[in-house]
């Protein structure tokens, strides 16, 4: 139980006002026009009376009269009959203009029509004229006061009232019945020693500057607060869950001291395959997995082409042309920028590492486990004296700062890479072997012809989504970009 | 990467050995193969697209063995001299122009291994062959040929009966109608098409789309005759290759026809300080002969030079000796090292900066959103009532994503769309690049777009936003009215920052919003990051 003072001096106003009407057995809506409050206001006050161990809310369902359409319309305009009586309250009106007069539409007019000729209250002639009984309608406000008084619950209506309601309830929607939820208020022993105590405190409620400034606050107290009460949710705006993920994995690659690659997403086929050792008639240049864009860009220098198409002819042993290396695409692998990156390299930048963490595009359908757009993340080193240990070497490290302690490694394929490899991850929370990436040594065939001799460069990469869905216990990839701002609002920050 | 399945008692039978199902999946990934499963009966693996001599069980058993020591060793195929000849007609070289030809004899299929043939033949196809077009083979019961044959070429109204027709029909019907015609047609283009027929006028094939009927093979064939053309001689040559070792590994006797099949194994130059210091190991010559056997290589210390098998079709480089020594030697044996080299980590400065930009849009209270760079001309140009004409995608197989985005507005637009259920303020930003034509190039520069959606959303909040980000930039925006007809005139500006156009900024017009079905009023800006680098 709560002290009883800590409670008084956290009485909110409205509970204030709540508890200056409040006995046993009342109802909300009984509460709300005993204080004058809107009944809204006393739910909220009853609510936080009830945390605070005042009263307890017991809750019934109610069949009540409530107030329909035509009644709210009736009850601002007249009801038609009255409106029927006021047009020839003065003197007699034809029939045929009582209509404009009265405001009534045909539907109305007919109704109050019949509705005045059997209660005696006009007489027709040439003209309509009205009665003692029309008169005495006039005054009677009966069916308006009943109206005024809705909602009612059913069961609390008077025998009077019940016949107004009979009468009524004869005419379209001038009221309805529901069901309504009555809350019912049952005083507990504590709410009785409030209701025995001094509810007038002289609390500041808000703290203003005009208070602090004047003083006003000295020997006052301040109303004490409900600390757990729930409030409004309010969101932090945040990166988008890629991006965060996407900074993490650059800052590893910089932790390791390797420096950042850019290049364009729309490449020519020159950088995505040609320089890549990929044949000109290799399936990945058909119009397969690959995006062809309409258009040209300019082309490489005419002496790193003749490097590039004698790589071709020597080794493939086929004739290498200009023309299919001029077609764009959207880069397949940021490999494209690696080998752009290795273009611009002198010998006496060796030894040297880069590292990209940027999108690739793949012609596929959208699908639960597929993208076309993905980000790749891949790291090179150019080291005229590494070796195949020292890429193991890196590999370990590397997968070792993103979560996974036991890699394990196995011949794998990629066209500009030998010997090639395939990264398998021991999964800490699977406890399982998992696929993770590629990674080899680039082929003399791609090295010669970028930087002018054979020189070792180690490269592994891998893709990035797959481990932003697992992190955020995403089974569908198409939510990372489905962009879902209640999803997005929600998620929590990227904390590796 | 092609996958097969291998009948695991067939294969088990040419490796030479019982090998227990722990060893196979341990064994077959360091080989260089991806293992899909072993089951009671058969082995699923995924064969790399550069070893098309592994696609039968013949061949993978052959590499397999080896690898485990059981039959090590440059295996020798013996090809007999005989007189069986094809002559080529020079109208084939503007057709399909490479051919080749040769024969196995005394082949004994089963059901299983018949099957395993016709399915190395099918993977063949696809991966060395690319579909047919560059190579394409056939094969036939050789007792229903007569020498010589031609390799030659027919107008489209000549017939025969293709395998699996009951009647003669012309080469155009066969084209149109038989399921293998219609699927691979596209290949020849020419008016008349290759044709492999024997001197009595008999047909053996339609290269590279069906064999005859009359030569097919059935289980009862033992004398086999091999065609292959295609557009490149030394992939004819392989698949002729790996075509005769898998039928001679069956037992079959190789025969020539011309000069073919060429079996002698190929040679290559190896230096051992290379292939030592590429795999930071210390092997000796010895060690290196003994690694390279088991991967069916051999080793000549004395000449420095390693010979390969001529239906291997990845090596083309020392790099792919080492490989082999690298595979030999287990990939799981290699310690690991880190080199104690220096270099300087280096953030890339645009990118640094993009991250500076998003962090001063999030302290705005703004969420970051993230779209694809794929749009459709609707969305880019319709619903915005703009005049653009974004780059296309030439194959892009989903209109709903056929052009590169222009501007990055409309991508935050459909945002607000799928949102409409979600609590407002939606107030967001995307940062990403748009694609422009520029002469003969195109460009792609960063934007960033900022949308502020909400009951009361207007310019002046935009604008509010636009200030605070370039004053923390230490830049001073001009705001110049303009005509634009995504958004509502005279609440809509052009932004220029030294004298460089940077930015629009307004209030979107309600038909816009109508277009994506936004029904929230919606204040936004578009502005080129990639400028606003070069002016910081």
């Amino acid at each position: 139980m709560k002290k009883l003072n800590e409670v008084l001096e956290s009485l909110h106003p409205l509970e204030r006002s709540v508890l200056k009407h409040l006995t046993d057995n009342l109802t909300a809506t009984e509460l709300a026009s005993l204080s004058n409050m809107k009944e809204v206001e006393v739910m909220r006050a009853l609510q936080w009376l009830e945390q605070k161990g005042v009263l307890e809310l017991n809750q019934t369902k109610t069949e009540t009269i409530e107030i329909g359409e035509n009644g709210k319309n009736y009850l601002e305009n007249g009801f038609p009959e009255k409106r029927f009586l006021n047009s020839i309250k003065s003197k007699p009106q034809p029939m045929n203009k009582i209509k404009d007069l009265a405001c009534l539409d045909n539907n109305e007019f007919s109704i109050s029509l019949g509705l005045l000729k059997r209660n005696n209250c006009i007489k027709l002639g040439k003209e309509a004229e009205i009665t003692k009984e029309g008169l005495n309608l006039l005054k009677n406000t009966k069916n308006e006061d009943f109206l005024k008084q809705l909602p009612q619950a059913l069961s609390k209506l008077t025998k009077e009232q019940k016949e107004i309601e009979k009468e009524l309830a004869k005419r379209k929607d001038i009221t309805k019945k529901d069901i309504r939820k009555i809350f019912t208020v049952k005083l507990l022993k504590f709410g009785k020693e409030i209701l025995n105590s001094k509810l007038d405190l002289d609390l500041i409620d808000t703290l203003t500057p005009e208070i602090i400034k004047t003083g006003k606050w000295k020997n006052k107290k301040f109303r004490r607060y409900t600390l757990d009460a729930s409030v409004g949710e309010t969101y932090t705006a945040k990166r988008h869950m890629v991006a965060q993920a996407r900074n993490y994995i650059r800052q590893v690659w910089l932790d390791m001291g390797f420096k950042e690659m850019s290049g364009p997403m729309v490449e020519s086929s020159f950088w995505n395959f040609d320089a890549l050792f990929t044949p000109q008639d290799h399936p990945a240049r058909d119009m397969q997995d690959t995006f062809f864009i309409e258009g040209a860009k300019k082309s490489p220098d005419k002496k790193l082409l003749s490097k590039i198409k004698k790589q071709h002819e020597t080794k493939w042993n086929y004739k290498w042309e200009e023309k299919p290396s001029k077609e764009l695409v959207l880069r397949t692998h940021t490999t494209s920028t690696t080998a752009r990156t290795l273009a611009n390299l002198k010998e006496s930048d060796f030894p040297a590492k880069f590292f990209s963490v940027n999108r690739v595009f793949r012609n596929e359908a959208l699908d639960w486990s597929h993208l076309f757009e993905l980000n790749q993340v891949e790291g090179i080193v150019v080291d005229p004296n590494a070796t195949f240990q020292d890429l193991i070497g890196y590999l370990k490290q590397f997968y070792q700062k993103i979560g996974y302690d036991k890699i394990r490694i196995r011949p794998g394929y990629f066209p500009y890479v030998e010997p090639g490899l395939e990264i398998d991850a021991f999964h800490p929370k699977k406890k399982k072997w998992v696929e993770l990436g590629g990674a080899g040594i680039l082929r003399p065939e791609v090295v010669i012809p970028l930087l002018g001799k054979d020189i070792p460069v180690l490269a592994w990469g891998q893709g990035l989504e797959r481990g932003i869905s697992e992190y955020y216990n995403i089974t569908d990839i198409r939510e990372l970009y489905k962009n879902d701002i209640k999803q997005l609002r929600n998620s929590k920050v990227w904390l590796k | 990467m092609p996958k097969i399945t291998l009948n695991k008692k067939e294969t088990l039978k040419l490796v030479g050995k019982n090998i227990s199902d722990k060893q196979l999946e341990e064994c077959i990934p360091l080989l260089g193969t991806d293992l899909e499963k072993v089951t009671k009966t058969e082995i699923e693996v995924e064969i790399f697209p550069n070893r098309p001599d592994m696609l039968s069980e013949e061949g993978f058993a052959r590499a397999l063995s080896s690898f485990m020591g059981i039959k090590t060793g440059l295996k020798n195929y013996k090809v007999n001299k005989s007189n069986y000849k094809y002559k080529v007609d020079s109208k084939v070289k503007v057709v399909r122009p490479y051919c080749g030809a040769a024969i196995v004899k005394g082949v004994k299929f089963t059901q299983d291994s018949l099957t395993g043939f016709m399915n190395l033949q099918d993977k063949l196809h696809t991966t060395h062959g690319r579909n047919r077009a560059k190579v394409a083979m056939g094969a036939h019961d050789l007792t229903n040929v007569s020498f010589p044959i031609k390799y030659t070429t027919k107008p489209r109204s000549f017939k025969f009966q293709a395998l699996g027709d009951s009647t003669e029909e012309t080469i155009s019907k066969i084209l149109e109608e038989h399921p293998k015609g219609s699927a691979y047609a596209h290949i020849l283009d020419k008016k008349e098409v290759p044709i492999w027929i024997d001197t009595k006028g008999q047909v053996l094939s339609l290269p590279p789309i069906i064999n005859s009927e009359q030569t097919k093979l059935t289980i009862n064939s033992k004398d086999i005759l091999l065609d292959v053309t295609g557009s490149s001689q030394e992939s004819v040559d392989q698949a002729l290759n790996i075509l005769v070792t898998a039928l001679a590994d069956r037992g079959g006797k190789i025969y020539s026809v011309n000069n073919q099949p060429k079996l002698k194994p190929h040679k290559l130059k190896v230096n051992i300080n290379k292939v030592n210091k590429l795999l930071g190991l210390d092997l000796k010559k010895t060690e290196i002969s003994k690694l390279l056997a088991k991967m069916g290589l051999k080793y000549s210390p004395s000449t420095s030079s390693v010979e390969y098998p001529a239906y291997r079709t990845d090596i083309l480089s020392e790099v792919d000796i080492v490989e082999e020594v690298a595979t030999a030697y287990g990939y799981n044996n290699f310690s690991s090292s880190i080199p104690n080299i220096s270099t300087i980590a280096q953030e890339d400065p645009f990118e640094k900066f993009k991250n500076i930009i998003a962090n001063i849009c999030t302290g705005l209270g703004l969420q970051e959103v993230s779209s694809y760079h794929l749009s459709n001309l609707e969305d880019e140009t319709t619903k915005m009532k703009l005049d653009l004409k974004p780059i296309k995608i030439k194959n892009s197989i989903s209109s709903e994503y056929n052009v590169l985005r222009p501007t990055i507005t409309p991508s935050l637009l459909n945002v607000l769309k799928i949102n409409r259920h979600n609590e407002y303020p939606q107030n967001i930003f995307e940062m990403g690049n748009v694609f422009l034509k520029k002469g003969n190039d195109i460009e792609e520069p960063t934007r960033i777009g900022l949308t502020l959606c909400h009951s009361k959303a207007d310019y002046t909040e935009a604008k509010k936003a636009l200030d605070s980000i370039l004053s923390s930039l230490g830049l001073t925006p001009k705001y110049e009215s303009t005509d634009h007809p995504s958004f509502i005139p005279g609440r809509v500006a052009r932004v220029s920052v030294k004298n460089k156009k940077v930015a629009y900024i307004g209030e979107l017009h309600p038909e816009v919003l109508n277009n994506f079905d936004i029904d929230t009023p919606t204040a936004t800006i578009e502005l080129n990051l990639t400028e606003i680098f070069g002016l910081v």
